[in-house]
């Protein structure tokens, strides 16, 4: 919220130009809640500021703010889902080839790739960079998601879709490409946030989770 | 008679029982049949002057249609004949162009009723005696299709048979529009130096005219491009249509080339399908002051002759993948292709679609690194693209042909990535003509890379001694493209010399406090190490002029002179912090987009504002974050904000 006072102007919350790296976000004030923050972003920065916090704690992530509305919050978890998927797609980059892995496989099962008119057999690569950005598009929609701060139905029903094809992003990840995976968990704990997600929205079958062990 | 009325009624009934005619039943009869007639007349009244109006519409219509279809022709025969001419460059043969040139002049125009229904010659046109210059037909629409024909070219023609494509076609329409007046001026072959392309209707005629000799007393003056960039004489209209059909009539008389009909009727369809809503929407949205008519457009009263009150922009598509704030996006040099570099850690290429459409996707998504992206950049020939992260990371990608969305992801693409910079990427600058790229970051350098893929692609670092400031923004100067223009966080101005690696100069700008309205002045915030409210967002360089802008976080604009090192102007732009600002490529206005969430458009000359609209939604004190001008000069605008959405206007 503003607070614009006769008081001199406080200093703004975002990334200027010229801010080094370890610096962006020292601007950022922390919230206590959603409320807080001026809308209509208020649950993706809110989100965004408690992964900055403790990343390692995906309980208290996922749990709903409180005050919110806890489809809009599953709703910003797959948009920051979609974000950090960047960073395992770009670890995925020199290991994951079509020679490597030319159909997308997890562990015997697989998969056709849904981004297209047809569902094609892309290979394991492709497959990840489309269903991400599908996934991208689709959360973008303004047919599906028009606002930021409400969600229809034809919106929840989308979430069950977009989380299963997540997850295979990840399932994929650790049966064939397990030492990225494990790296990349290790520094951002996304796929225990993303489990943890989806059992407490129930947004999968509990047998369609092929990564057992953990 | 004695008898009774009811006798009487009884007889005329019982006379009734045959068909005779008796007074009342006759008179009854003409009148309801006289009723009836009336009503049918009234009726046929009616229709008549439905179908009287629906004439006249569809006379409107069509004579529109001939119109579109005489422009579209127009152009054909421009792009054949300069083919013809690059072939014979080519060939080094005599010029082959059949050249009725005589007949066509000798002939006395004919006033036929402009009835021609496909005008399939080839006009010659570079031999018809040059008239004295004229503006030309709307020329926003001929901006669209010269493009548009320019890029199905692209693959032959390199950027000067572009530029002599164009002062063909300007020519055209000049001939066409010659044929209303009747001055003599001795003919001469127009040759196109090569020019930037400008929005300015006054500006392309007049550009036309370096290939003339001297003129009739309605020509305009336009001095040499780098020298004088002020505003320019406004020539007359003409109405094209009659006269351009006259012309065609008259060669369709004189030369038939039946092998070019079909191929030419085709294509004539083919544009006059795809270009006639275009050529309606130029029309009710171009407003030239030499009209006189139809400022509804204009915004201000904008003295007559400076076209730029003839730019108004509207919005046009919504570009919404990316997840977080874009921070910057870029236009390619000569296709119509758009990149935004977006804090989620993506870059994403977009088709721009020639028509407004409701979705549109990025045909392509680049991942470099997990970390927000900052920065894009095309190279010059627009072969490659360039990233800047925030981990310090310049990554260099191929641009493809191939642009369907949700292909099979090419590793090539990534080709290789500029390695020195030990902190965030703020900006990234191509060469104008060089192939150079220009980086700044948050460690204090500006470094210099070779983009032909070196082994060791740094070239130069350049840096302000004793300087602890970051640069925020960088901009070569198009006037000299060996100076680069840098802006720091402390509000200085620095100008270096690529060769020296020194600094020409530093000037040093300063907060000024913050006024709104009804309140007391508000002396700005300190400086702190991690704001500062001098600090400079962007720096532009004006395409032609010797004028640099740059837009600060204390809500001001400031114009500065490169060469003097000047301050020239200094004026509150916005409600909020500037951060995005870009000059026009017809140098006549600079759009700035601000964090108060407003685009405006501000004149050059006169420093107002001749158009403001709201754009993007307001995300934790960041609004718009990047504007860019559409380089062809054409009617394009493209604003970036911080709510993860591209938008794109047109003019």
């Amino acid at each position: 919220m503003e607070q614009m006072t006769a008081a001199p102007p406080r200093i703004p919350q975002r990334k200027n130009p010229g801010t080094r790296y370890e610096d962006l976000y020292q601007s950022y004030v922390t919230y206590a809640s959603p409320d807080a923050i001026e809308a209509p972003f208020m649950y993706q920065e809110y989100l965004q500021q408690l992964i900055r916090a403790s990343p390692a704690d995906p309980e208290a992530l996922v749990a709903v703010p409180p005050n919110g509305d806890p489809l809009v919050w599953q709703y910003e978890h797959l948009r920051q889902f979609c974000l950090e998927l960047t960073g395992l797609v770009v670890a995925l980059h020199d290991e994951c080839s079509d020679q490597s892995c030319p159909e997308m496989k997890a562990n015997e099962w697989q998969y056709l790739c849904a981004a297209h008119p047809t569902p094609k057999n892309c290979c394991a690569f492709d497959y990840i960079v489309h269903t991400i950005d599908g996934a991208c598009g689709l959360l973008n929609n303004p047919k599906f998601f028009p606002s930021r701060v409400s969600m229809g139905t034809p919106a929840v029903q989308q979430f069950g879709n977009i989380a299963r094809r997540l997850y295979r992003v990840f399932a994929h990840a650790y049966f064939h490409h397990r030492a990225v995976f494990d790296r990349y968990e290790a520094a951002s704990h996304l796929y225990a946030r993303f489990v943890a997600f989806i059992l407490k929205y129930d947004l999968m079958d509990k047998d369609t989770i092929l990564i057992k062990d953990q | 008679m004695n008898s009774t009325p009811s006798s009487l009624m009884a007889r005329t009934a019982s006379s009734e029982q045959q068909p005779t005619l008796s007074l009342p039943r006759v008179l009854h009869f003409l009148q309801t049949e006289w009723r009836r007639f009336e009503l049918e007349r009234n009726e046929w009244e009616i229709e008549r002057a439905e179908m009287q109006a629906k004439i006249n519409l569809l006379e409107g219509e069509r004579r529109g249609l001939e119109s579109v279809k005489s422009d579209l022709v127009k152009r054909i025969k421009m792009l054949e004949y300069a083919l013809r001419a690059e072939r014979v460059k080519n060939a080094k043969v005599a010029p082959a162009a059949p050249v009725p040139a005589s007949q066509a002049k000798s002939t006395s125009p004919s006033k036929t009723p402009a009835a021609a229904t496909d005008p399939n010659t080839t006009i010659p046109l570079l031999d018809v005696p040059s008239r004295p210059v004229t503006t030309d037909l709307n020329v926003p629409t001929l901006r669209t299709r010269s493009s548009a024909l320019s890029l199905r070219a692209r693959g032959a023609q390199t950027q000067q048979s572009r530029d002599l494509l164009r002062a063909f076609l300007r020519e055209a329409s000049a001939l066409s529009a010659q044929l209303v007046n009747d001055v003599d001026a001795p003919p001469e072959l127009p040759h196109a130096p090569p020019q930037r392309d400008s929005k300015a209707p006054t500006v392309e005629a007049a550009a036309d005219g370096l290939g003339f000799g001297d003129r009739g007393p309605q020509s305009v003056t336009f001095e040499s491009l780098p020298a004088d960039a002020g505003p320019l004489e406004s020539t007359r209209t003409v109405s094209p249509s009659g006269s351009l059909e006259e012309l065609v009539e008259r060669n369709e008389s004189r030369s038939g080339r039946s092998t070019e009909f079909a191929s030419m009727a085709r294509r004539i369809r083919r544009f006059q399908s795809a270009l006639v809503p275009s050529h309606e929407s130029a029309t009710t949205t171009s407003v030239r002051p030499e009209n006189g008519v139809d400022d509804s457009e204009a915004d201000t009263p904008a003295s007559t002759g400076t076209p730029s009150s003839s730019l108004f922009w509207r919005p046009r598509l919504q570009l919404q993948h990316h997840l977080d704030a874009v921070r910057m996006v870029e236009f390619h040099p000569t296709d119509p292709l758009l990149a935004s570099a977006s804090e989620d850690g993506t870059v994403k290429l977009w088709n721009l679609p020639s028509r407004a459409r409701r979705d549109v996707e990025p045909y392509l998504t680049l991942r470099a690194s997990a970390a927000p992206l900052l920065s894009v950049a095309f190279d010059v020939t627009g072969e490659f693209l360039f990233s800047g992260a925030a981990d310090a990371l310049i990554t260099v990608w191929k641009v493809t042909e191939n642009r369907l969305p949700y292909s099979s992801y090419d590793k090539r693409i990534r080709l290789t990535h500029f390695d020195g910079h030990t902190d965030a990427v703020w900006d990234l600058k191509a060469h104008p003509s060089e192939p150079f790229l220009a980086s700044c970051s948050a460690d204090g350098t500006v470094r210099l890379w070779d983009t032909r893929l070196k082994p060791v692609p740094l070239e130069a670092i350049y840096q302000l001694p004793d300087f602890t400031a970051a640069p925020t923004s960088l901009a070569f100067l198009v006037t000299d493209p060996s100076k680069l223009m840098v802006s720091y966080r402390d509000g200085t101005l620095a100008q270096f010399d690529l060769a020296t690696q020194q600094p020409i100069f530093t000037l040093r700008t300063h907060a000024h406090p913050i006024y709104d309205f009804g309140q007391p002045l508000i002396p700005p915030p300190p400086a702190t190490p991690t704001y500062d409210p001098s600090q400079i967002n962007r720096v532009v360089t004006h395409s032609v002029a010797n004028l640099v802008a740059t837009v600060h976080d204390d809500r001001t604009a400031r114009f500065f002179d490169p060469v003097a090192g000047t301050c020239i102007h200094a004026m509150t732009a916005h409600t909020d912090a500037v951060a995005a600002a870009q000059f026009h490529p017809n140098g006549l206005v600079l759009v700035t987009g601000g964090h108060d969430c407003s685009m405006r458009v501000w004149d050059v000359g006169s420093r107002a504002c001749l158009q403001e609209w709201p754009a993007h939604r307001r995300r934790r004190d960041a609004g718009i974050w990047s504007v860019r001008c559409a380089p062809d000069g054409g009617g394009g605008l493209v604003s970036a904000g911080a709510d993860g959405v591209v938008r794109v206007y047109e003019s």
